[in-house]
């Protein structure tokens, strides 16, 4: 299977680490604008071209790594073009978009795979397995806490909000995921952000509180005023607790070095893009239906915007309407 | 510290019995005990070894210099005004009242009399918290952007789950510490306030979980967990914590991080805790009796007493009407 990748960051790295090595596809391709991606396709020795229309016809599957709102337009081509679409998330910056996206893939008989990864990533998808196994017996209570400094530094594009939409739409859309992958359909939300900005860098942050139709009430912090990355998930039901935090848990390995701080790794067989993409890839291949759909897809982005929209208002927000979306 | 001489009223509050031993380490006179249940009142009596008295106003002819309140929480002002009226020192178990109107009879009267009114939150006592609250006035973590927090623990069952005494179960319950303890850190006071609430660890007709958001008047965020959601059997009663975002910082603090030598058991196949830090509310206490000794004003006042629970009366407003509350 043959695999172009468009965009020349932060994302587009992870995902050609992902695909390197993985005997059943080949990256055929890197499309980017900028420099970046020029030295990421020398580096896998691939070709580079500024125009996913020039190489397009050397790929099975786009994958697109991209600042959010440019998905669309790079979606719509590989759609047209009969290529399956492999998409970052946000899977759009607006609802009208991911519409657009999800519509096209469908009319062309192509897969759409977006790249909720925390699905992927082992503590999250295991703790959601306990929790749908009864382990903790009904959920009640989450809180999940998803901190650290904004990835690409003071010229990042996150820095503008028209672009990357804010803390809670860019970093919270994965987590708004997994809590309705976990607990079920959400039905309202509430809020509150203040924006920040120190040394060049955006400093946000922002806490949400989601009631699900259930009745159990999930939390999130995403911040990226915390200039060291953490991760954690709590989750309380009626017969028992799950906790994890990666202050102090998932720590296999631990490195000091005298003026050189702590580093701390937890290496695992394969990273969790990497079994992201060998799922994408074998839903491709077997024409099996996802862990991940268009409209999980499509549902965590109407979350993260009402998220949004509270924080900027004040006020909760009830989530409902059509929620059936596309094939 | 010259036996001053303190009368307990009621042992309703699973804190009373701590409270007075404590006192008494401190060197406190416990003269008696006054309880409207009377079998518990006699119980508690004999295990002190003090008289028992079956009304308030016996207690108070003992002319205790202070007592120590630990009534179910919507019965404080009911037996705290009094003793302040004649005088008496008191110290209240949070939340300081259930009705702001109460918590006002009671801090007028205290006012008037001009004795100590203290409300029984021992968090600041911590030396822990005292450190974190030195580094945030230092500047160190630049200015404050949050603070999120979380005082989780399980159902005391009993008069706790009583809509009517308790005043609305873990929301009442378990805000109040954190949220007074926020307030120390934001200097400001709170305006608005968004709560999730719900029932679901037992069958009780109160709450037992909580997800609060608060708003402060200087832009500081809040959130806070109050839920009774720690599971039977869990390694540790409960947890305080407190995240302070800063400007330039982030700081931590786990309240409860020297109670926690862990004890595994072969025997018993049991691990528990083991607490090795100062003992809080032998801080506290020894604090109000102080205060009461010389004379002086106690730091953590009916009025602190009140403006957490005003945050906690605002979260269950929130929490029924889906909407946010301000804080009145």
């Amino acid at each position: 299977m043959k695999v172009v990748i468009v965009g020349g960051g932060h994302a587009a790295r992870a995902h050609a680490r992902a695909w390197t090595g993985f005997a059943q596809a080949d990256v055929a391709g890197i499309v980017s604008r900028g420099e970046g991606g020029k030295t990421l396709a020398a580096e896998l020795g691939c070709l580079w071209s500024s125009d996913l229309a020039k190489i397009i016809d050397r790929t099975d599957v786009v994958d697109i790594c991209t600042p959010t709102p440019d998905h669309a337009q790079y979606a719509v081509a590989a759609a047209r073009a009969g290529k399956h679409v492999i998409c970052e998330t946000p899977l759009a910056g607006s609802l009208a978009d991911a519409r657009t996206i999800i519509e096209e893939c469908v009319g062309a008989g192509v897969r759409l795979l977006v790249g909720h990864v925390l699905r992927f990533r082992p503590e999250y998808a295991r703790a959601r397995q306990l929790v749908h196994e009864g382990e903790i017996g009904t959920p009640g209570v989450c809180r999940l806490v998803h901190v650290g400094a904004v990835p690409g530094g003071p010229a990042s594009w996150r820095g503008d909000d028209a672009r990357a939409g804010g803390c809670l739409l860019d970093w919270g859309i994965l987590d708004f995921d997994w809590m309705r992958w976990t607990f079920g359909e959400v039905a309202r939300i509430h809020a509150a952000a203040r924006r920040g900005e120190a040394g060049g860098h955006r400093t946000d942050y922002a806490i949400a509180t989601l009631r699900h139709e259930s009745g159990c009430i999930s939390h999130v912090e995403v911040s990226w005023a915390h200039p060291h990355a953490r991760h954690a998930i709590d989750v309380s039901g009626r017969d028992g607790k799950i906790e994890f935090d990666s202050a102090w848990d998932g720590r296999p390995l631990s490195r000091e070095g005298a003026g050189a701080g702590l580093a701390i790794e937890s290496p695992t067989d394969k990273s969790s893009y990497r079994r992201e993409i060998e799922h994408f890839s074998a839903c491709i291949r077997d024409d099996a239906p996802p862990i991940v759909t268009p409209q999980d897809a499509y549902e965590a982005l109407r979350i993260a915007l009402a998220a949004r929209e509270s924080a900027a208002s004040g006020a909760p927000i009830a989530l409902k309407g059509d929620r059936r979306w596309g094939a | 510290m010259g036996g001053l001489r303190v009368g307990i009223v009621s042992f309703a509050h699973v804190h009373a019995r701590g409270l007075t031993a404590k006192a008494r380490d401190a060197g406190a006179d416990i003269v008696g005990i006054f309880d409207d249940q009377e079998t518990r009142g006699r119980q508690a009596a004999e295990m002190y070894g003090v008289p028992f008295f079956p009304t308030l106003e016996a207690l108070l002819e003992q002319r205790p210099a202070a007592v120590i309140n630990e009534s179910e929480n919507s019965k404080h002002a009911q037996f705290a005004v009094p003793c302040l009226n004649a005088g008496i020192h008191v110290l209240c178990e949070k939340p300081l009242e259930t009705d702001v109107a109460r918590m006002d009879a009671m801090i007028t009267a205290a006012k008037k009399a001009k004795v100590n009114l203290m409300t029984a939150f021992p968090m600041p006592f911590v030396p822990a918290v005292r450190r974190a609250l030195e580094i945030v006035r230092s500047g160190d973590i630049g200015n404050v952007i949050a603070v999120n927090g979380s005082n989780r623990g399980r159902s005391p069952g009993s008069w706790y789950v009583d809509p009517e005494l308790s005043g609305g179960g873990a929301v009442i319950d378990r805000t109040v510490h954190v949220a007074d303890l926020m307030r120390r850190v934001v200097q400001a006071e709170p305006r608005q306030v968004y709560c999730e609430a719900g029932t679901f660890f037992s069958d009780a007709p109160t709450y037992d979980a909580g997800m609060l958001t608060i708003g402060w008047s200087n832009g500081v965020l809040s959130a806070l967990d109050c839920s009774w959601s720690l599971p039977d059997g869990y390694r540790i009663w409960g947890d305080v914590t407190l995240n302070i975002i800063g400007t330039s910082g982030v700081l931590f603090v786990d309240v409860f991080g020297q109670q926690k030598l862990w004890l595994h058991k072969g025997s018993t196949k049991h691990v528990r805790y083991v607490g090795f830090g100062d003992d809080y509310d032998s801080l506290m206490i020894g604090h109000f009796l102080r205060c009461c000794q010389d004379g002086t004003p106690v730091e953590i006042t009916g009025e602190d007493g009140k403006v957490a629970a005003q945050i906690a009366l605002a979260a269950i407003r929130s929490a029924k009407s889906h909407r946010v509350e301000s804080v009145q």
